[in-house]
C-alpha cells in the first residue's frame, strides 16, 4: 500500500516534470483541448441563459376560465377561493361586459358588437399559474375545469410549449456536440501520449529490463494526459470566460433597450467541476488507449 | 540456481542459436561464457533474463519455469537479475544518481532509502564524485562501472554481464573484472560473456565455450 502510494506520487512528480520541461507543447495541447470543449460548454452556458431569459419574459402561460351562465354565488365564490391557493400567482375576475367591450374596442368589432342584442360572452378568469413546466401547467388547467360551475378552460401556453421544444432541441444538440468533442478530446490527448512514449521509447526499453511492471511504465503518462485533459479543462474555462467578457456589456445594452434586467450568468462552480472532472477523465481515457497501444508495439519491436 | 534441460532457441527465420542445451549453475558460481560472436552467448543471457523464451525444452532460474512464466510475472524475476549490457542503456536525460536510482523506484523503495542505496554502490564503482553529472559526459570505462552500479544496486543474487569489457582498453577491462571478482567473493553469482581472454585468466572460475549453438567446459 505504502509502496503504492510512493508509485502514485512518483508518476505524478515526473508527469508535472515532462509537463514543465515541454511549455510550448503543453500550452498547444491544452489549446487545442480548450477550444474543443469550449464549443459544447460554450453552447451549453448560451442555452442555460436563454431558458432563464425565457423564465424572465413577462409572456407567461395563462389559463382562461370560462364560466357558465348559470353560476350560483356560491360557486362563484367557491371558485375565487380556489384561486387564492398557492399555487396561482394571479388571478383577475372579467365579468362579461367588460369583455365585450375589450373586444369592441381592442379588435376594433364594434360594428358587429353595436348589432348584438345581448352579450354573448361568458363571465372569466385570467389565471397566471405560479409553474412554467407544461405537466404542472396542464394539471392545473384541468384542475380548474373539474370545478362545478366552470364550463371550459383554455390554457395559453403555446409560446411556452414552442419555446421548450426549441430548447430542448437545443439541449439535445448540446449533448451530441459533447459527445463529438469527447472523442476529439480523447484522440487529441492519446495523439500527445503516444509522441511522449516513442520519445521516451529507450527509457522504456531499459525499465522493463532492470523489471518495471507495465502498470508502473503506463503510470506517468497516464498522469500526463489527465493534467494534460485538465488543463484543457481550464482553458476552455480560459476561452469561455474571455467570451463571457466580451459579451457582458452588448448584452447588457440590448436587455436595457428592451427594458428587462437581464444579465449574462457565468456558470455555477458545480458546472465548472464537472466539466474539468470530464475533461480530466477523457484526457486519462485517451492516454491509457494510447499508452497500452504504444507499449505493445514497443514490445514487438525488441 | 540456473538450469537448462534440452533447451534449444530458434528465432524466426529459422536460425538456431542454441541447440539442446543441457546446463547447471549453482549458487555463488562465477560462470564465463566465451565463443566468438553470433556464437550463442547474448541468446543465453536472454533466456536466463526472460528477454527470450526457450523454443523447446525446461529452462528454470531460481526455481521459476522460464518457459511458462507469465507475462505479468516477469518484472518480478528480472527484479533479483542485475543486467549489465556492453553498450550500458545508461538514460542520458538525467544524471548519474537517478540512473542508479532507477531499479529502486520501479521496486518501490522509501526514496531517502533508495538514495542512500544508490549513493553506497555509486562509491563502491568510484563514481562518488561524478553523482550529479550527467551519464554523456562520463567516459566509456565510467560508463560500464555506472551501469553495473544499476545492475547492482537492488542487491540481486544473480549478476549477468553481456561483454561487460567489449568496448573498453585494457586497464578499464580490468578495473572491471576486479569487481566482478569483489562481488564474487560476497556470494553473488556471475554469469559473464565476453571474448577477453585476458580478464578470464586472471579470475578463474568456470568457462563454457560456445560453438555453433552448443555449450562445452572448458578446462583450464
Amino acid at each position: 500500500m505504502i509502496g503504492w502510494m510512493r508509485h502514485q506520487k512518483h508518476a505524478l512528480t515526473s508527469a508535472l516534470r515532462r509537463l514543465r520541461a515541454q511549455p510550448v507543447a503543453t500550452l498547444l495541447t491544452a489549446l487545442a483541448m480548450g477550444v474543443a470543449i469550449s464549443l459544447p460548454s460554450g453552447l451549453y452556458l448560451m442555452l442555460d441563459n436563454l431558458n432563464r431569459l425565457a423564465g424572465d419574459l413577462p409572456a407567461q402561460p395563462e389559463i382562461s376560465l370560462f364560466l357558465d351562465a348559470g353560476i350560483s354565488p356560491a360557486q362563484n365564490q367557491a371558485i375565487a377561493a380556489r384561486l387564492k391557493q398557492p399555487d396561482i400567482a394571479q388571478a383577475r375576475h372579467v365579468p362579461k361586459d367588460e369583455a365585450l367591450a375589450a373586444l369592441s374596442s381592442a379588435q376594433d368589432l364594434s360594428d358587429i358588437t353595436a348589432g348584438l342584442t345581448e352579450n354573448p360572452l361568458p363571465d372569466a378568469w385570467v389565471v397566471r399559474p405560479k409553474a412554467h413546466a407544461r405537466e404542472e401547467l396542464t394539471r392545473i388547467s384541468e384542475s380548474l375545469g373539474k370545478l362545478p360551475g366552470v364550463a371550459e378552460t383554455h390554457l395559453d401556453s403555446q409560446w411556452a410549449e414552442r419555446l421548450q421544444a426549441a430548447l430542448s432541441i437545443g439541449r439535445t444538440g448540446v449533448w451530441m456536440l459533447a459527445g463529438l468533442f469527447a472523442i476529439a478530446l480523447v484522440a487529441i490527448s492519446g495523439n500527445a501520449i503516444r509522441a511522449q512514449v516513442l520519445v521516451r521509447r529507450d527509457e522504456i526499453q531499459v525499465s522493463r529490463l532492470i523489471g518495471a511492471t507495465d502498470r508502473y511504465i503506463r503510470r506517468p503518462f497516464i498522469y500526463l494526459g489527465a493534467l494534460q485533459g485538465l488543463l484543457g479543462g481550464l482553458a476552455a474555462g480560459g476561452v469561455l470566460a474571455l467570451a463571457g467578457w466580451q459579451l457582458h456589456t452588448p448584452v447588457e445594452h440590448l436587455a436595457n433597450l428592451y427594458g428587462s434586467a437581464f444579465r449574462l450568468l457565468p456558470p455555477s462552480s458545480s458546472e465548472i467541476a464537472v466539466v474539468l472532472g470530464l475533461t480530466t477523465l477523457f484526457g486519462w481515457l485517451g492516454a491509457w488507449i494510447s499508452v497500452t497501444r504504444a507499449l505493445r508495439q514497443v514490445e514487438s519491436t525488441r | 540456481m540456473i538450469s537448462f534441460s534440452q533447451v534449444t532457441k530458434r528465432y524466426p527465420g529459422g536460425h538456431e542459436a542454441l541447440s539442446n542445451i543441457n546446463l547447471t549453475i549453482e549458487q555463488g558460481e562465477l560462470v564465463f561464457l566465451i565463443g566468438h560472436s553470433g556464437a550463442g552467448k547474448s541468446t543465453l543471457l536472454k533466456l536466463i533474463a526472460a528477454i527470450e523464451r526457450p523454443t523447446s525444452g525446461a529452462l528454470t532460474v531460481s526455481g521459476q519455469n522460464i518457459s511458462r512464466l507469465s507475462h505479468r510475472a516477469v518484472p518480478y524475476l528480472r527484479r533479483n537479475i542485475g543486467l549489465v549490457f556492453q553498450d550500458h542503456k545508461l538514460l542520458f536525460d538525467r544524471n548519474v544518481i537517478e540512473n542508479v536510482v532507477l531499479p529502486l523506484d520501479i521496486a518501490g523503495f522509501d526514496r531517502r532509502e533508495a538514495l542512500k542505496r544508490a549513493r553506497a554502490v555509486i562509491d563502491k564503482v568510484g563514481l562518488l564524485n561524478r553523482e550529479k553529472a550527467n551519464p554523456i559526459s562520463l567516459s566509456g570505462g565510467e560508463q560500464q562501472r555506472l551501469c553495473i552500479a544499476r545492475a547492482l544496486v537492488s542487491r540481486p543474487a544473480l549478476l549477468l554481464a553481456d561483454e561487460p569489457t567489449g568496448n573498453l582498453d585494457a586497464g578499464y577491462a580490468a578495473d572491471i573484472m576486479a569487481m566482478f571478482r569483489d562481488f564474487h567473493q560476497v556470494g553473488t553469482t556471475l554469469v559473464i560473456a565476453t571474448h577477453d581472454d585476458r580478464a578470464i585468466t586472471a579470475l578463474g572460475g568456470r568457462i563454457l565455450r560456445l560453438e555453433h549453438g552448443k555449450v562445452e567446459e572448458v578446462t583450464a
